[in-house]
């Protein structure tokens, strides 16, 4: 039985963080099924989703674990930061304390992921601007001085969630191109696929690429 | 709950009078040890007629009685009140056979029964003597058990919990929480007089005219096309549905004990604890990162099924979830437990609209759960142990009791203390019901 080619050439492995009810999972869900889940139940633990999409002409496989928010499931998710190469770092624009707790969850990211893992800044339900919260301003002002990649999306209307996605992705893919980003290091949370199968390679598609680390 | 009733029905209409073999008294080989005097009473319940049921099944109640005060000595002594549940249903009765079969057999009903009634109050008295007895080394038990549990946090809050009274979650206990949030749905004004609705009014009912369609209510409940429960079931459950809409009943000192609660109430039974809210700063309580975190959970929990997006369904959640929540502070609200209040809801539920409102087949369901798209009303009955609300919230503290425990153990050598004092009186109540109501059963198997 010969496996037909991969029909990406990348695996990106990508974290969402930040407080419960930001709408993590409801991103995740407008993202991977372009559908808005209203009331969405809450997440346990982390979920898990996947989507391809093409960034610079490359096809490149997501693959997003969405956590959960509660303070109380920080020990089990932090073991899900190791070898992402994408962060996304939502926060509700209707509620500040969702903001405020932003240097906690960057904290968080910084400590456990490689240096050179992007992290995006996600303001959410951009939709509700009669309930804002958080001006774009200082969320902006925020991402800047952390050197984050900054978006306001609605997981309702859509609005800026493909983009967020995409926008990491390019700054990784960047990365890639030029150097900063060893694909052969651990936890790069990067896997190339090669398009023409080779041999063996095939069956580690699901495998993190960490299996081939030297640590 | 009602499948159950009848199995134990069918059950004793095969047995006959004479049970095989000699049940006898074993001297010595049961805990506490056999006291004449204590059990006297029981002894004497024996030979005696059983009280006359309406309806011409006298026998089959003699029967059932007789083969229970042989064998009384075979079971725990906390579980014999039946007795004094049949002295209550046959005082309850002695009016209304009076009513209903007014003819030959009037004159020798009522001269055995006033007899009996009086062997019954004595009997009664013996019983609570025996009762408290009992209370206190369930209470001794009781107070071991928390001190080994571990508990609520001694830091934060201590006054408050120190200066927190003995309150009932009812509307009083609710008008705490009123202050303590106000812009929050939980025991808003509006509910609380919409709560109050239905007790006044079912404390306005006439005695008794409910009677029948308390039965077709019973009866509907009942799928399997079993016989209509007896009059004299039905009598109890009425008697037991007084009891309830009173304003103020003592579920620990009224009324006996779960074993003898008629099946299709024995819901209703539970909630006979008294839940104490320690007493905080309502500014601090809206703080609370919890009132939030709960906030933010409940119109996400069974999002897709209508009735749990219902106002007063959600209430009931956010009461349940919320004291959960500051009755446990070493952990607080967790996610997820609100889906473990899902089931046992959706069980009382179903025992609510069965026993308070009209035929569940009058409300049209969600196809899939055939739980109904809406129940009218506030909600909550029987102040101050509130149904559906309270059997839900012991259920998921018992349920949760017991994994809690664990990871307070292994948090640390300093296990904060979890649980705030109970009231001991009513703590043997819930200690009962855990384990003598047989829709909790299923919890046994957990353990």
């Amino acid at each position: 039985m010969t496996a037909a080619p991969y029909n990406y050439s990348y695996i990106f492995k990508y974290i969402i963080i930040g407080d419960m009810g930001v709408g993590k999972s409801c991103l995740l869900h407008q993202f991977t099924e372009k559908k808005f889940m209203a009331d969405c139940p809450h997440t346990i633990g982390v979920e898990f989703g996947t989507r391809i999409m093409e960034v610079n002409g490359q096809k490149v496989k997501l693959q997003i674990w969405d956590t959960a928010g509660q303070e109380r499931f920080r020990a089990v998710t932090r073991s899900y930061y190791r070898g992402a190469a994408g962060a996304l770092m939502v926060y509700d624009i209707t509620r500040r304390s969702t903001y405020n707790h932003l240097s906690s969850w960057l904290t968080d990211a910084r400590n456990l992921t490689n240096p050179n893992t992007v992290i995006i800044l996600i303001g959410n339900k951009a939709d509700l601007e009669a309930q804002r919260d958080v001006t774009y301003e200082e969320a902006k002002q925020f991402a800047e001085e952390n050197g984050l990649l900054f978006l306001e999306a609605s997981a309702k209307t859509g609005e800026n969630v493909e983009e967020a996605f995409l926008e990491a992705a390019k700054r990784i893919y960047q990365n890639i191109q030029d150097g900063s980003l060893d694909l052969n290091a651990a936890e790069s949370g990067v896997q190339h696929k090669p398009s023409v199968p080779q041999g063996g390679r095939l069956n580690s598609d699901t495998q993190p690429a960490k299996e081939g680390c030297s640590c | 709950m009602s499948s159950d009733g009848n199995n134990k029905k069918q059950f004793w209409k095969r047995s006959t009078s004479k049970v095989p073999g000699s049940i006898q008294h074993v001297y010595g080989a049961q805990h506490p040890p056999f006291d004449p005097l204590l059990h006297a009473n029981l002894i004497k319940a024996g030979p005696k007629p059983a009280p006359v049921t309406p309806g011409g099944k006298p026998k089959k109640a003699t029967t059932f009685q007789e083969f229970e005060s042989i064998t009384s000595d075979a079971w725990e002594v906390g579980d014999d009140d039946d007795d004094e549940l049949l002295a209550m249903a046959a005082h309850n009765l002695n009016i209304e056979v009076v009513m209903e079969t007014a003819n030959k057999v009037i004159e020798n009903h009522s001269k055995q029964q006033e007899r009996q009634r009086r062997d019954d109050e004595t009997e009664r008295q013996e019983e609570d003597e025996q009762e408290e007895e009992e209370e206190e080394e369930a209470t001794a038990e009781e107070e071991e058990e928390q001190q080994e549990e571990g508990g609520s946090c001694r830091g934060e809050g201590t006054e408050e919990e120190a200066a927190s009274t003995e309150t009932s979650l009812g509307p009083h206990g609710d008008s705490r929480l009123v202050k303590s949030h106000s812009e929050a749905p939980i025991g808003s004004p509006r509910d609380e007089v919409a709560e109050r609705g239905p007790l006044h009014r079912q404390r306005s009912l006439p005695p008794r005219p409910p009677i029948i369609p308390m039965v077709a209510r019973i009866a509907d409940q009942n799928t399997s096309g079993s016989p209509v429960m007896t009059e004299r079931e039905a009598s109890r459950l009425d008697k037991f549905r007084q009891l309830l809409a009173g304003p103020h009943t003592d579920l620990g000192k009224n009324l006996p004990s779960t074993s003898t609660v008629p099946p299709p109430t024995s819901g209703v039974w539970y909630p006979g604890i008294r839940i104490d809210i320690p007493r905080m700063n309502p500014e601090r309580l809206v703080m609370q990162p919890q009132v939030t975190e709960i906030h933010i959970d409940i119109p996400r929990t069974n999002p897709l099924i209508p009735l749990f997006q219902q106002a007063s369904v959600q209430e009931i959640f956010e009461r349940i979830l919320f004291i959960w929540a500051i009755r446990h502070p070493a952990s607080g609200y967790v996610q997820g437990i609100n889906d473990l209040v899902t089931p046992f809801f959706v069980v009382y539920v179903f025992e609510y609209i069965a026993l308070i409102l009209a035929p569940l087949s009058l409300y049209p369901s969600h196809p899939r759960t055939s739980l109904p798209l809406h129940i009218p009303g506030p909600l909550r009955v029987g102040a101050p142990f509130l149904f559906p609300e309270a059997p839900c919230w012991l259920c998921v503290v018992v349920v949760l009791s017991r994994p809690h425990s664990v990871y307070i153990c292994k948090a640390g050598p300093s296990r904060p203390e979890a649980i705030d004092p109970i009231d001991p009186d009513q703590s043997i109540v819930l200690d009962r019901s855990t384990s003598l109501s047989s829709s909790i059963g299923w919890r046994e198997g957990l353990d």
